[in-house]
């Protein structure tokens, strides 16, 4: 089986990109029972729309009911869950042993993944989940490359495992500390991040805090880049993306990236240096955070930690494509640039185009020298026909 | 009733049988979130002495193991079923499904910390054949109250002690002042807008970060008249005669020899440093920012 690219969804637009971009499948939440509870989330309609626009593009949709519920949760799950199926979705991913059953019992043609919030370390909890009836495991972001490789060899199981994006410090599921400072709850889609935040550290009544910056728990974003070739001599079934929340450019950036890694792996059996510094470059491209391995190659040291929280705003997604017509694009735009400026055009399939800004105009016709309103759509000439799921950036190297 | 209170050495096991206690609590290191353990050859003596004092004893094997983990904890939960521990208070299935493959004699008590916040859930353990559990303490009295009730005498309720808010594998403190140790004594957080600290300890497994610790006087009677099958007196930063007194208080409220305020205020007098927070007070959680 080849192993699937499974991208993020946080709305009908991301989800569309991708499925551009090249996943095989799309993970998104409804508005209930998931674990980022956002206003932005999938209604039922959404889902459907979902589902039609991927199965038509041979992509796989999950829905995810991964929220460690309590007993009022429950109000109502069943018929959701039947909902679900009958709109054809093909898996949900949840964390509870509870749903689970509920799934299998009342739509059973639903798949039934269980998420990372259950961390899941060994073959013996990979056994318990494989006794219960689930379909597939994603296993703790925890797990080292060379215990996966243990485990992968040892269970029919199909594993899911983390390849890129946010990293909670603890283990996920296993963390409270939003509860306790902000009562927002962390297993049940409010997480208030607060693993990111300053703490002063003491031993006793003496103070430990360093010169430069103060105690976090918060971790590098993962990024698994150099893992890929590894992972796919595993029989992991799915390789995963992380970020319900990243932007469209985000998604389409990263997908891309993952995509072109494992396509090259596919056809030669091995990932060159050239196609892997490629890719880990056109990541960095939307990256805002620093960045790491994650547990792959065993457990991390202060590497793997953020220390002040540190986020750059990544300015180089410029545009994006409203319609085209005769060598003209009507754009939207989303950051800084002006005329003269070299930009690139970044497109789902091929090599990206780079092109000097010409003559740009506002909806009046007028001309327009710099474009610094966002949202603003102005028309300018492009060397290639582009379409909505084009990405214009700055086109520096 | 079961009444399970930790404890380090074999000093009070006399006088906390005359109390009613059921249990004792012990710990290792290696396989244990505890500061308080002991050496095995210290377990199987505790576990004799338990035994000789009438009760039973149950050891914390209560991390998350990983794959090249599993060999070493085999062999461990062996030793302890070799030596007749009576119960395992464990955090990872895995435990659960080694003691029912091995068909060791020792009962498993699962407690996934965060995991177990409704009774559908419960219910499924109980299907699946795992002895008994702890009910997630970060849930509404009410709801705790509610599993319980829908779980008859399955259910054990943490009642005192230090609240586990996180944990994780990696090493915090050894990363933050770049050097590699155990940080297991004393050592605290204060998030930097709030006035509070919370334990922290770190060993080569991972770190364990504690918010505040809980009280449930108020609440005891109706805990203890609940379908709860048993409480739990588990504070690994005290000593053993502090754990002692607090079993005092709590078998005096049971006895109705006190009241909530006079509870409080021995409390008071045992214990100025800590944060206590009483089992009422976690409300319902939000989804959104509040």
């Amino acid at each position: 089986m080849p192993v699937e690219l499974l991208a993020p969804a946080g709305d009908l637009a991301r989800l569309k990109i991708a499925v551009q971009y090249g996943a095989d499948a799309v993970y998104l939440g409804g508005k209930q029972f998931s674990l980022r509870a956002r206003a932005s989330n999938f209604s039922l309609q959404d889902i459907n729309e979902a589902v039609e626009y991927a199965h038509k593009r041979n992509c796989k949709v999950y829905v995810t009911v991964n929220m460690i519920p309590h007993d009022s949760d429950f109000d109502g799950l069943i018929q959701y869950l039947q909902q679900l199926e009958q709109i054809g979705v093909d898996a949900i991913i949840c964390a509870s042993k509870a749903i689970l059953s509920l799934c299998k019992e009342y739509a059973p043609k639903m798949e039934v993944h269980i998420s990372t919030q259950q961390t899941t370390t060994n073959l013996k909890a990979v056994q318990y989940w494989q006794q219960s009836k689930a379909d597939r495991l994603v296993l703790a972001r925890e797990v080292d490359y060379a215990n996966l490789q243990v485990i992968t060899q040892n269970t029919s199981m199909p594993i899911e495992v983390f390849i890129h994006g946010g990293m909670c410090a603890n283990y996920s599921g296993r963390c409270v500390i939003s509860n306790l400072l902000t009562n927002r709850d962390a297993n049940r889609g409010g997480c208030a991040q607060s693993c990111r935040w300053n703490y002063h550290l003491y031993h006793n009544d003496e103070s430990l805090d360093q010169d430069d910056f103060l105690f976090s728990f918060g971790s590098k974003d993962l990024c698994a880049a150099d893992y890929i070739e590894k992972l796919l001599q595993t029989s992991v079934a799915s390789l995963k993306i992380e970020g319900r929340m990243k932007t469209a450019y985000y998604i389409a950036t990263v997908v891309k990236a993952y995509r072109n890694l494992i396509d090259f792996y596919q056809n030669n059996g091995y990932i060159s240096t050239e196609c892997l510094d490629e890719n880990k470059k056109l990541i960095q491209r939307c990256s805002n955070r620093e960045s790491f391995n994650g547990f792959y190659p065993g457990l991390p040291d202060r590497n793997g930690q953020i220390y002040n929280n540190i986020v750059t705003a990544n300015q180089s997604y410029v545009a994006n494509v409203l319609n085209y017509s005769n060598g003209l694009a009507t754009i939207e735009v989303r950051n800084y640039f002006k005329t003269g400026d070299k930009l690139r055009l970044f497109n789902p399939k091929g090599q990206d185009i780079y092109f000097n800004v010409g003559t740009m105009k506002d909806i009046n016709g007028e001309i327009v020298e710099i474009a610094n309103k966002p949202m603003q759509k102005l028309s300018i000439e492009v060397p290639v026909e582009v379409n909505e799921f084009t990405f214009i950036t700055i086109g520096e190297e | 009733m079961e009444i399970i209170v930790v404890q380090k050495t074999k000093k009070y096991l006399k006088e906390l049988k005359e109390m009613n206690v059921t249990d004792i609590l012990i710990s290792d290191n290696t396989f244990s979130s505890a500061v308080n353990f002991l050496k095995n050859e210290e377990i199987a003596e505790m576990n004799e002495a338990v035994h000789d004092s009438g009760m039973r004893t149950i050891v914390r094997v209560d991390r998350l193991y990983h794959q090249d983990e599993i060999n070493d904890l085999k062999n461990y939960l062996s030793f302890l079923n070799d030596i007749g521990v009576d119960k395992i208070l464990c955090s990872d299935i895995a435990v659960t499904m080694l003691i029912k493959e091995n068909d060791y004699t020792m009962k498993t008590i699962y407690a996934p910390e965060t995991l177990l916040t409704n009774s559908y859930d419960v219910k499924q353990l109980k299907n699946d054949g795992v002895d008994s559990c702890i009910i997630s303490k970060d849930i509404p009295f009410e709801n705790i109250l509610r599993i319980a009730k829908n779980n008859p005498q399955y259910c054990y309720l943490r009642v005192f002690g230090q609240i586990l808010i996180s944990y994780s594998r990696r090493r915090f403190i050894s990363a933050y002042l770049k050097k590699e140790d155990e940080y297991t004594d004393n050592y605290f957080l204060q998030e930097e807008k709030r006035d509070f600290l919370m334990p922290i300890v770190e060993k080569k497994s991972g770190c364990w970060l504690y918010g505040y610790s809980l009280e449930s006087f108020g609440q005891l009677k109706e805990i203890c008249d609940s379908e709860v099958k048993g409480i739990i007196i588990d504070e690994m930063f005290q000593n053993d005669l502090f754990i002692l007194e607090i079993v005092k208080i709590h078998r005096d409220i049971l006895d109705d020899k006190i009241d909530y305020k006079m509870a409080v205020q021995r409390l008071k007098e045992l214990d100025q440093k800590s944060n206590y927070g009483s089992i009422a007070q976690v409300k319902q959680t939000a989804l959104e920012k509040e």
